[in-house]
């Protein structure tokens, strides 16, 4: 079976995605919220792509990806493979080679990002991730409101605005500071 | 931009002060803060679609293959050879970048200025719903915008939070009929079958025609609608011309036949399917010409969350009530029936002949059925 539909390089993105996480970690689940936070950390460090994320129940969230999953799904690029009606877990499928083979200069660009975030991320929980994403988004939102900083009181202020109790203040402070160190925001 | 005005000129009778106070943060906004604020406001309503080519989203994706016609309306606006200089020596300084961030990326505490111009209750849609009903004479699209507007207000999670677009307790039936308005003119006009086959039509026309023509954002404001058209109607007189078979078509008002439709409850299993009858109706009629329509993206109907809704993609909408803030979802009997998306795709087929049609239509359906 080959392509039936036309595909975009953001389609060949969020497919390759998959299959790094699904490399990385073949046991993880990899559900919609997952695929949301990996594809909108690669947006923050510049992977070029049309998706426009805002924020959501779950943290950052981009409606085209949403589709772009069932897109790929419908003509085999991706599948999922729960068995669970609620929660999904995608992996590549056999129409991907395909897609890949038609995107390979663009994707060997933005290989070394695309690891990099799977080999970070791909293996932690959708909790984790909705964690750590609402969290770069609130440092972007005060950030983006002015002023000099420092930034963390607001940005976690913001952060529980969204999140409400969802989250302990110890998980918060102390994903604020990893991803300080690892420079995605600042203090 | 009138329904931007009347949006903005209801909210800031409700919460002026408090919008006032936020507004007055942005530098540009610091002096004659509402003024500003509503004339921004009042532009990304007028501008928002200036960026637009010819025919829409008809040629969106064939003229703009790298970009949108939202990135064209920001260039615009911002860019000195358009409209920069003039909307900040008109207006104020910096009003073209406050305009064009409207469109694209507001600052924080404009973001409710973004939501009159496109949110979930905006100036955009309130207008074309009722324009395009008018136009394309149907009933369908119509709605008490007045007392819509009346009942929207603004409200602010303690005295630090965002501004948000929220609704008063007797605005919720006004609001339904939003969205049911949103609801039958997709699924009646924006998606009926002829509107899609000569939207298909337009664009194999725009594709057959040299890329040089539109590869600079000036070609492409270039060719507006009139250029467009008689570009249009010179290619079906003359089978020399690029994209005759397809101008011709429009022309002659000689369209290819539905033989097959997906439902628009169906999801991303269905659109599988689809592909699969496609592919086989192709080899088994190998005399008829076929042409299919399977849209990429679901078309929103309405973005609001309802009790028991695991979808991430929808949303809280506020509703006041006696000062205190509920869920709309939670309120509106109406939108829990109504889905929040949908899509429709078509198999299409060039046969006039009524018996092949139908043949043809049987066919697909035992494949679609068997697959």
């Amino acid at each position: 079976m080959s392509l039936v539909f036309e595909h975009r390089w953001e389609h060949a993105l969020v497919a390759s995605v998959i299959d790094a996480a699904k490399k990385e970690c073949p046991n993880c689940y990899l559900g919609r919220t997952a695929i949301q936070k990996l594809v909108y950390f690669l947006h923050v460090l510049e992977v070029p792509m049309s998706f426009k994320f805002r924020i959501h129940h779950f943290g950052p969230f981009c409606d085209e990806l949403a589709d772009t999953l069932d897109w790929l799904q419908a003509d085999g690029v991706i599948e999922d493979q729960s068995s669970q009606s609620r929660y999904s877990n995608f992996a590549s499928s056999e129409n991907w080679t395909e897609l890949e083979e038609g995107h390979l200069d663009q994707l060997s660009a933005h290989q070394e990002t695309i690891e990099s975030v799977v080999n970070a991320l791909g293996s932690m929980d959708s909790n984790t991730l909705e964690l750590i994403a609402t969290l770069d988004y609130s440092f972007r939102w005060v950030h983006a409101c002015g002023g000099n900083g420092p930034w963390k009181q607001s940005a976690i202020e913001k952060f529980k605005a969204i999140k409400g109790n969802k989250f302990k203040d110890e998980e918060i402070t102390e994903w604020y500071d990893r991803l300080v160190n690892a420079q995605l925001i600042k203090k | 931009m009138e329904m931007a005005s009347r949006i903005f000129d209801q909210l800031a009778s409700r919460q002026g002060a408090v919008m006032e106070e936020i507004f007055r943060l942005i530098p540009e906004l610091k002096e004659h803060t509402m003024a500003r604020a509503r004339q921004v406001c009042r532009l990304a309503g007028l501008l928002h679609d200036v960026g637009h080519c010819c025919f829409s989203h008809a040629a969106e994706k064939v003229l703009q293959q790298d970009s949108d016609h939202e990135a064209l309306t920001v260039k615009v606006i911002i860019e000195k050879q358009y409209l920069r200089d003039k909307l900040d020596a008109l207006f104020f300084p910096g009003c073209a970048d406050l305009t064009a961030s409207l469109i694209d990326n507001p600052v924080p505490q404009l973001q409710i200025l973004k939501d009159i111009v496109s949110g979930q209750i905006d100036a955009d849609r309130t207008d074309y719903l009722l324009r395009d009903s008018y136009h394309c004479g149907v009933d369908y699209g119509r709605f008490d915008y007045r007392r819509l507007i009346e009942c929207l207000t603004v409200w602010q999670d303690g005295n630090s939070g965002p501004l948000e677009m929220a609704i008063n307790r007797d605005g919720i039936h006004n609001f339904e009929s939003l969205i049911l308005a949103r609801y039958q003119m997709n699924t009646q006009v924006y998606y009926h079958r002829l509107r899609r086959i000569y939207d298909l039509y337009l664009k194999e026309f725009f594709l057959s025609l040299d890329p040089s023509n539109f590869n600079t954002p000036d070609k492409v404001l270039a060719l507006n609608d009139f250029r467009a058209t008689v570009q249009l109607m010179d290619a079906a007189k003359d089978d020399k011309l690029p994209g005759h078979k397809w101008a011709k078509r429009i022309v002659e008002r000689d369209h290819h036949r539905d033989v097959f439709s997906l439902d628009e409850r169906d999801g991303y299993l269905a659109l599988n399917k689809a592909g699969v009858v496609f592919s086989k109706i192709v080899n088994e009629f190998p005399d008829v010409e076929f042409l299919r329509d399977f849209p990429e993206k679901t078309t929103p109907i309405h973005k609001i969350a309802c009790p028991g809704d695991h979808d991430e993609s929808l949303i809280d909408f506020p509703l006041i009530d006696q000062g205190k803030r509920y869920s709309l979802g939670e309120r509106s009997q109406l939108l829990e029936k109504l889905p929040a998306s949908f899509r429709i795709g078509y198999i299409f087929a060039d046969t006039t002949d009524r018996d092949i049609k139908r043949e043809i239509a049987n066919r697909c359906r035992d494949i679609y059925q068997g697959s």
